[in-house]
């Protein structure tokens, strides 16, 4: 059991970390725009590359 | 509007908005190394600009048509007048430096029409790619771009004109980089997310203690666990939970003590009984059901954040109606000023297609101007010397010389604004069931804790105060006071998906006691926009003729009747060649070797009235007349035509027992007539906003019931905050759809009766919820004061409480389709398409 006192601490550690940058993905405005950046992704592809997916 | 694949566009449509093309001629692009056409100059201009910068992919991208440019190309001087030291006046452009110690001028655009995250992607790689413009991000969800250049290179006209260019109608912004719903939006997404990670933490804690039940575990873990459970929810208390301490306090302060205030007691109580059990190593901690309460009271109130943010995607968006600069006339000049600073006794300029900048007297000039912003009226109205302009209105084809009245920040506009914001204010607060319940539970929940303290100092002075602790914790309204919010996201979330967006959730409690219903009719009980509606001949033409011609006539014209003509049903419509427009007057022009006009009777063919006079009595809409220079040929009555489900719906609502009131702004005979047709038995016709909000007032007093409100104009909105209750339709104003507790995303009225008895299923949960909560609380409390509730059992029940009152909620959408075939059968129109919708 006293694996406990170090596991928990470090999930802590983990959850503070996700806290954290999650914080830093907001203030960057990441989830200003849901749909944008979902798409931009896929604009700048090469666009033959397109062409033949659509061809399909 | 309709949906493309890349750059499959059909033969016959042009290339860009994808209109159909016109049979004699086209405008050829060259995109992607394949000759396209297009409909116009205005669509081959936009093209190219796309194809020139090398944004051809975008066509490959877009899973939309670009929307329609206008038929010319853009001129070089259109945002001529747009000063950026006048704007920077204002407070449109913040002036900045960057990291080269350069300086920079920063401003937010709004964009019309941006469709799709293709368009987002065209503005932003266009822009960025603008010699001067340090930095440009497009955000495509509520359509606003934030651009910075550098002073010394360009100008925001340049910006302007290179997203006009693109074909995309724009207008910059006041309100800086963020706006305060912006700010609160991300606030409340990290309180969201500190309590619902918080709460997966303690609960897999919690757990521990769950499966404990035989109390085995060392009181070494068991007290080190409790110490991580006390750490974890520690912020998301008073983070997290911030909003609900703070309104707790400040109702307490006012001496109105809402719901937030036994919300705010039930988290500290069972937080603070926590932390006592920790540090005297007492036998319960409750930090488990604290963080679950809070993350589930935080999901209802963001997503109501978010409906609010979807609703009104501009906020405080109204300043845009208003021009930005005028050309104000001073000793036989003319300068370019910003509109703010217009004093009453100015003398402006206007000219046809531009926004008369402030209320005022014409002078000089004559022509129409649309005020469908102010009345709701599609049809443009006549004015010369001598008659009053509203600013924010648009000089359709006239030129005026105006006597400024008033300043735009004392006009009429902000006049309806400040309304809007005092009838908001004046709305009674509601006081919902739970708060009545919940106030009077707390005092006899106080005093009973106190009892069973004192009983027990006489059985066994040593459990007393854990017996108390229990009393309070087991008893402590968690799901009292989630059985009203839970059964509110459950409601505003069916409804958003059937495409009415709550955005208000205190709209909800009053609906089903509503006793009338209000509609305005241009704009929400019609379409809102021209369309044929009569038709005679005089000559030996067909219908179908005439109306090619018209439409080949009025193909090009921006005058709003033109619109009634737009649809053909032909593939490749006639092109009308020679055209020359008479403002006020018509359109003459050459269709198939012959010549036409299209216009007002006098100027069409003054020739044989009284042949023409008999035909066509005076009623309903206006006449639109088709002569071919010398006999006149047809003539059209163009009105704004009901939608298609609204005397459906005025039935269903009548047949439900409720008073169906037409108020409108329209003065002209019109209202009546529509009321007859669509067995509207109340009318009031020719209503400003004052007397709007009035007639409301009255409806309330006499009827003795709240009173819902659907409308669309901002001439609406004074009225529609007033109201006990009020929707908007999602293609009115951005200051009508802030004003209303809901919007209608989808322009289908039997969303009404469906709401109202969505409303009515929620009311009926709500009650089922906290008689559940109540009957909990009240069967625990004795066993808890006879010390019987062991304290896992405590724990688990408080979390289970809750937890059946969410499930219960989760019940709303079934019972709400019952509810409503009870109700009101015929208000539940399938049979109308939903592709009409989206149609405008």
């Amino acid at each position: 059991m006293s694996a406990l006192y170090f596991l928990i601490p470090m999930s802590l550690l983990v959850l503070g970390g996700a806290i954290g940058m999650f914080i830093w993905s907001l203030r960057k405005g990441q989830y200003d725009d849901l749909q944008g950046p979902a798409h931009r992704i896929i604009f700048d592809e090469r666009e033959d590359q397109v062409r033949r997916d659509r061809q399909e | 509007m309709s949906t493309v694949s890349g750059d499959a566009v059909p033969d016959g449509r042009c290339f860009h908005c994808g209109e159909a093309l016109p049979r004699n001629r086209s405008w050829p692009v060259q995109v992607l190394g394949k000759a396209q056409q297009t409909c116009c100059p205005g669509c081959q201009a936009a093209c190219t600009t796309i194809v020139d910068l090398g944004l051809e992919n975008y066509y490959l991208h877009r899973d939309q048509y670009s929307a329609r440019p206008g038929d010319a190309p853009v001129p070089d001087d259109l945002f001529a007048n747009v000063s950026d030291t006048a704007l920077a006046e204002t407070g449109y452009v913040a002036n900045g430096k960057d990291d080269a110690g350069g300086e920079t001028r920063e401003c937010t655009l709004i964009v019309d029409d941006l469709r799709c995250a293709a368009c987002g992607w065209l503005i932003e790689k266009s822009l960025n790619a603008m010699p001067g413009v340090t930095q440009a991000s497009v955000n495509v969800s509520s359509g606003r771009v934030r651009v910075q250049w550098l002073a010394d290179r360009i100008q925001l006209r340049d910006v302007l004109l290179r997203v006009r260019r693109l074909g995309y109608r724009v207008l910059p912004f006041r309100g800086g980089t963020g706006s305060r719903l912006d700010i609160e939006r991300r606030n409340s997404l990290l309180r969201l997310v500190v309590a619902g990670f918080g709460m997966m933490q303690v609960m897999h804690v919690a757990v521990g203690f769950y499966g404990d039940a035989a109390q085995s575990m060392g009181i070494e873990h068991r007290d080190y666990l409790r110490v991580i459970s006390a750490f974890v929810t520690t912020p998301v208390v008073f983070y997290s939970g911030w909003p609900f301490l703070r309104n707790a306090w400040l109702s307490l302060r006012n001496g109105t003590p809402g719901m937030d205030v036994p919300v705010a007691l039930a988290i500290l109580l069972a937080y603070f009984a926590s932390l006592w059990a920790v540090a005297v190593e007492g036998p319960e901690v409750w930090f488990d059901s604290v963080v679950m309460f809070v993350f589930f009271l935080l999901v209802g109130r963001h997503l109501e954040l978010e409906a609010r943010r979807k609703a009104t995607r501009v906020v405080d968006n109204l300043s845009a109606a208003l021009p930005l600069v005028a050309t104000r006339l001073r000793d036989n000049r003319e300068e370019v000023v910003p509109a703010s600073q217009l004093r009453p006794g100015d003398l402006v300029r206007v000219t046809a297609g531009e926004t008369i900048p402030a209320d005022g007297v014409v002078l000089e000039g004559e022509g129409h101007v649309n005020e469908a912003m102010l009345t709701g009226e599609s049809l443009p109205v006549r004015h010369g010397p001598g008659s009053t302009l509203t600013g924010g209105c648009t000089s359709v084809d006239g030129v005026f010389r105006i006597n400024v009245t008033a300043s735009p920040a004392n006009g009429r506009l902000s006049r309806i604004v400040d309304m809007v914001n005092s009838a908001q204010a004046g709305k009674p607060a509601l006081q919902e069931l739970a708060d009545r319940i919940s106030t009077h539970f707390v005092v006899v929940l106080l005093l009973l804790t106190v009892l069973s303290w004192v009983l027990w100092q006489f059985i066994d002075p040593s459990r007393a105060f854990w017996i108390a602790l229990a009393v309070l914790v087991v008893s402590c309204p968690c799901a009292l006071s989630l059985a009203t919010p839970a059964a509110y996201t459950v409601a505003t979330n069916h409804l958003t998906g059937r495409g009415l967006l709550v955005t208000r959730g205190q709209g909800l409690a009053v609906l089903p006691d509503v006793r009338a219903v209000v509609f305005d009719k241009t704009g929400t009980l019609t379409e809102g926009r021209p369309t044929v509606i009569d038709f005679r001949s005089f000559a030996a033409m067909d219908e179908a003729r005439a109306r090619e011609i018209a439409a080949a006539l009025e193909h090009d014209s921006e005058h709003p009747l033109a619109r009634a003509f737009r649809r053909t049903d032909r593939d490749d419509p006639l092109r009308a060649t020679q055209l020359r427009v008479v403002p006020g007057r018509g359109i003459e022009g050459v269709v198939d070797g012959a010549r036409y006009r299209i216009g007002a009777r006098a100027w069409a063919g003054a020739t044989d009235f009284c042949r023409t006079d008999a035909a066509t009595s005076p009623g309903e809409g206006a006449w639109v007349w088709l002569a071919d220079g010398e006999t006149m040929l047809a003539a059209f009555r163009v009105s704004d035509t009901p939608r298609p489900d609204a005397r459906q719906v005025v039935h269903a609502l009548q047949a439900a027992g409720l008073d169906v009131h037409l108020l409108s702004g329209d003065a002209s005979g019109e209202a009546e007539r529509f009321a007859r047709d669509t067995g509207i038995r109340h009318v009031r016709a020719g209503a400003s906003p004052e007397e709007k909000v009035a007639y409301l007032h009255a409806l309330r007093e006499q009827g003795g019931g709240p009173v819902l409100m659907v409308g669309d104009g901002v001439n609406d909105a004074p009225v529609l905050s007033a109201a006990d209750v009020s929707f908007a339709i999602g293609e009115g104003t951005d200051l009508a759809r802030g004003a209303a507790d809901a919007v209608l995303l989808r322009a289908h009225l039997g969303l009404v009766p469906d709401a109202i008895a969505t409303a009515t299923a929620t009311r009926r949960t709500i009650r089922q919820n906290l008689g559940w909560a109540l009957a909990y609380n009240i069967s625990m409390i004795p066993l808890a004061m006879a010390g019987l509730v062991p304290p896992w059992l405590a724990s688990l029940g408080m979390s289970l409480s809750s937890l059946v009152v969410v499930v219960n909620a989760l019940a709303i959408e079934r019972r709400a389709d019952r509810v409503l075939y009870r109700t009101a059968p015929a208000a539940h129109n399938r049979a109308t398409k939903p592709g009409e919708a989206g149609s405008r």
